[in-house]
């Protein structure tokens, strides 16, 4: 008897622990979020969220429908916004799965970090997405527009801005930590890369918008918009977004070009391959100097010109030519960044590491520091390892050609 | 006889380990982080040597006779009255400990794995386990432990590899020049979670087969736990950076959470939580352990088995009421618990050594020693 009411009590015990758990989300349940637009609507925030429409994604037949939806809200902030959704969307919206957050420029403009809180604090929230400003339209626009290739648009936005930085580095990828960090660093200020429409958003958002050859309106990763604190001051050039990638170190591979002789239009062109930066800081007779180091490793990728480029004196020429190029990048860059008086490459944080008792002296006026006294020395040096699959480019039979038949 | 069981030295060195990492796997690179900031990992290193220092002092302790626990020791130092005096609040601060660690990793779960579930549930859930093993005796959680503890330590050593390209060392930089105050003053509350609670290793000390070699084995225990703290604060510190470390509540989950080896490997923090689900598991047993042997021995009772069901439940709706937010708890943890940590983890050890000593010479040179 006593054993029996034993194996009762175990079978309860067992019945009430392993039902289920508690938090089960089934995923017929959820919306699976793929981008977030946050912008600013009067003195609300307008929260919209890109959701997976799975039956377009993963199903046998597809319908005609499009295999993102958007839905929008909007509510005195962005958790109460996001709640709101359900007043609209079909299923709770799961936010673990989100490739992008799109800021609205206004938004940025107006001072971000309120909104950053919740994003870093929600549990669902990861900490591998990008994030970016909506350049000239609305965040919502921007995660509006349908894509070709990719079906879901955010997860184009995420590779555009991951590949556009390792290939052409005038854009620059910005994660969540790296954000945060850079708006509270007393060193150091934040940058986050644009998107811009081309096109008109209102035809992007049709699904004729990807049944054309060449679509009308798309999404394009756009250049560096520069951060004071957490507001947005102005936006760099695509060239000061390389310098910048440059400075510090994040340039993967790249395009330089430059003229086959001073003032020529035609162009020797470069492809970057491997760039290194070391930055170290040190005051020169009380002037606080960032001398920047950069050593770049590059293909030879075009040759528009009869430039010998097996004679090793020219190899040389072109090399300190594409090393001049690259420091006026940088300084343009810097000379920019000093305008908007906002110092994007963390020189405070390189001079604060190598002097630590002097920082702490001018840390408080840091920004008229960097904007008035900072010195900067760039060396580059430019080192050209191969020439692509011909040595001799044709460019100087051609030439030679032409001035015969001038003759 | 209260300690008949056996553990292997091998059995007892691992659950040294599981002690030590414990919950500070979780904890630790935060804490650090808010004293020191960059330089939050020399707290780490400080903190180990004091640990040594520990393991130092409790197995000189241990040695003034191997065939007593932590309980039979007090009463043989301080005599009847005054040790059971003693005993009784090392007793409340170890029910203090396993309440703490109860809900610590109850907190953890329902901040970032199951927001929905009460936190009671999870609370018994490990609870119900610790006692299971408790039930079944030393041996049997030297055993588990074995079996455990590979897949621990790989998960911890997945952690640290797979993270380990996104490391940044100048997120640690300027070395030792910002806030080394405050990286020495975390030395203190860094120590108090693994290290001023190792007394309690002296409640199955007397279990180990080989007591000679025990003390071996715990230094390697302690060394191998804080050497797998000290790279995770480093990782930590590297790859978040000291801010946002400092401002998480779990840095450990959030560099589980960066884990990105070619967009292919990713999202696979819960298998890294595995280590730390074991690591509370062995602390949570082990101090549950000591709890009911000094509770039996106190109150004469026959098996150390006999009062952990209610103990169990004690301890959960304790864990439950001693803190009614998590503020109040980091506050608590922060400013006031430190002191009672060093004064049973540490001040309580040496007073046993110095007057046990005395006591052992006196008795060396009178007649016998009555054991």
């Amino acid at each position: 008897m006593v054993k029996k009411l034993k194996i009762v009590c175990v079978i309860i015990i067992f019945i009430l622990f392993l039902t289920a758990c508690w938090d089960a989300n089934e995923l017929t349940d959820l919306a699976l979020a793929t981008a977030l637009a946050i912008d600013q609507e009067d003195d609300q925030i307008k929260l919209t969220v890109q959701v997976i429409n799975p039956d377009e994604i993963a199903g046998n037949n597809f319908t005609n429908r499009t295999a993102v939806s958007t839905y929008s809200s909007t509510g005195e902030t962005v958790f109460e916004a996001l709640r709101k959704l359900t007043t609209i969307a079909p299923r709770k919206v799961y936010l673990s799965h989100i490739h992008v957050i799109v800021i609205g420029e206004a938004l940025a403009e107006a001072g971000i970090a309120r909104n950053l809180d919740f994003i870093s604090r929600d549990h669902e929230m990861r900490a591998d997405f990008h994030l970016a400003i909506a350049r000239g339209h609305t965040a919502a626009e921007a995660i509006n527009i349908l894509t070709p290739l990719e079906k879901i648009s955010a997860e184009k936005l995420a590779s555009s801005i991951e590949s556009s930085q390792q290939a052409w580095a005038k854009t620059k990828k910005v994660s969540l930590d790296v954000l945060l960090s850079s708006i509270s660093s007393k060193g150091k200020e934040a940058v986050l890369t644009g998107v811009d429409i081309i096109g008109d958003p209102n035809q992007g958002n049709k699904l004729d918008n990807v049944e054309a050859v060449h679509s009308p309106t798309f999404v394009k990763v756009d250049t560096v918009g520069v951060f004071k604190n957490d507001q947005l001051v102005g936006w760099l050039s695509g060239d000061d977004s390389k310098g910048l990638n440059y400075v510090i170190n994040e340039v993967e591979s790249t395009v330089e070009e430059t003229a086959c002789e001073e003032g020529d239009d035609k162009k020797v062109v470069a492809e970057v391959i491997k760039s290194n930066t070391k930055m170290e800081g040190k005051f020169k007779n009380d002037t606080p100097t960032v001398a920047i180091d950069i050593k770049t490793e590059a293909n030879i990728g075009d040759v528009e010109c009869g430039i010998d480029i097996t004679d090793p004196s020219n190899f040389e020429k072109i090399e300190k030519q594409l090393g001049k190029e690259i420091e006026q990048l940088i300084k343009d860059s810097i000379d920019q960044a000093k305008e908007l008086e906002s110092d994007i490459f963390g020189f405070g944080e390189v001079i604060s590491r190598s002097n630590y008792k002097r920082w702490k002296e001018i840390e408080g006026r840091w920004s008229d520091v960097f904007v008035q006294q900072l010195q900067t020395e760039v060396n580059v040096d430019v080192t050209l390892r191969r020439t692509g699959t011909v040595t001799q480019s044709f460019q100087k039979e051609i030439e030679e050609k032409k001035k015969k038949d001038e003759q | 006889m209260l300690h008949q069981e056996k553990i292997s030295v091998r059995q007892f060195t691992i659950l040294v380990f599981m002690y030590t990492l414990g919950t500070s796997v979780i904890y630790l690179p935060s804490l650090v982080a808010s004293y020191g900031k960059e330089n939050g990992w020399i707290s780490v290193l400080g903190s180990s040597l004091i640990g040594f220092g520990v393991v130092f002092i409790l197995n000189k302790i241990a040695q003034l006779d191997e065939k007593k626990h932590l309980f039979e020791l007090l009463e043989f130092i301080f005599g009847k009255w005054i040790g059971r005096i003693i005993s009784v609040l090392i007793l409340m601060f170890v029910i203090y400990l396993l309440a703490t660690n109860l809900r610590q990793i109850g907190d953890f779960i329902t901040t970032q794995v199951m927001v929905q579930t009460p936190i009671y549930v999870i609370m018994i859930i490990f609870i119900l386990v610790s006692l299971f093993a408790v039930k079944l005796g030393l041996e049997v959680i030297g055993r588990t432990s074995e079996i455990f503890f590979p897949y621990a330590l790989f998960s911890l050593i997945l952690l640290i590899v797979l993270v380990a390209p996104q490391a940044d060392f100048s997120n640690i930089q300027p070395l030792f020049r910002e806030n080394i105050a405050g990286a020495f003053l975390a030395v203190f509350p860094a120590s108090e979670v693994p290290y001023f609670q190792l007394f309690v290793f002296l409640a199955i000390f007397p279990s180990v087969n080989k007591p000679d070699k025990a003390k071996k084995g715990f230094y390697i225990g302690v060394a191998l736990g804080s050497f797998i703290l000290f790279i995770i604060t480093f990782m930590a510190l590297m790859v978040l950076g000291p801010d946002f470390t400092a401002r998480n509540q779990y840095p450990t989950y959030i560099l589980g959470k960066k884990i990105s080896i070619a967009e292919f490997i990713e999202r696979i923090e819960i298998l890294v939580a595995i280590a730390w689900f074991f690591s509370i598991f062995f602390k949570l047993t082990i101090n549950f352990y000591a709890l009911s042997l000094g509770v039996s021995y106190l109150l004469k009772l026959k098996s150390v088995q006999t009062l952990t069901t209610p103990i169990a439940f004690f301890v959960v709706i304790l864990g439950i009421i001693l803190f009614p937010n998590i503020i109040y708890f980091m506050d608590f943890s922060q400013f006031y618990w430190p002191f009672f940590a060093i004064t049973f983890g540490l001040f309580i050890p040496l007073l046993m050594l110095l007057i046990g000593m005395i006591k052992k010479r006196k008795q060396g040179n009178g007649s016998q020693t009555p054991s």
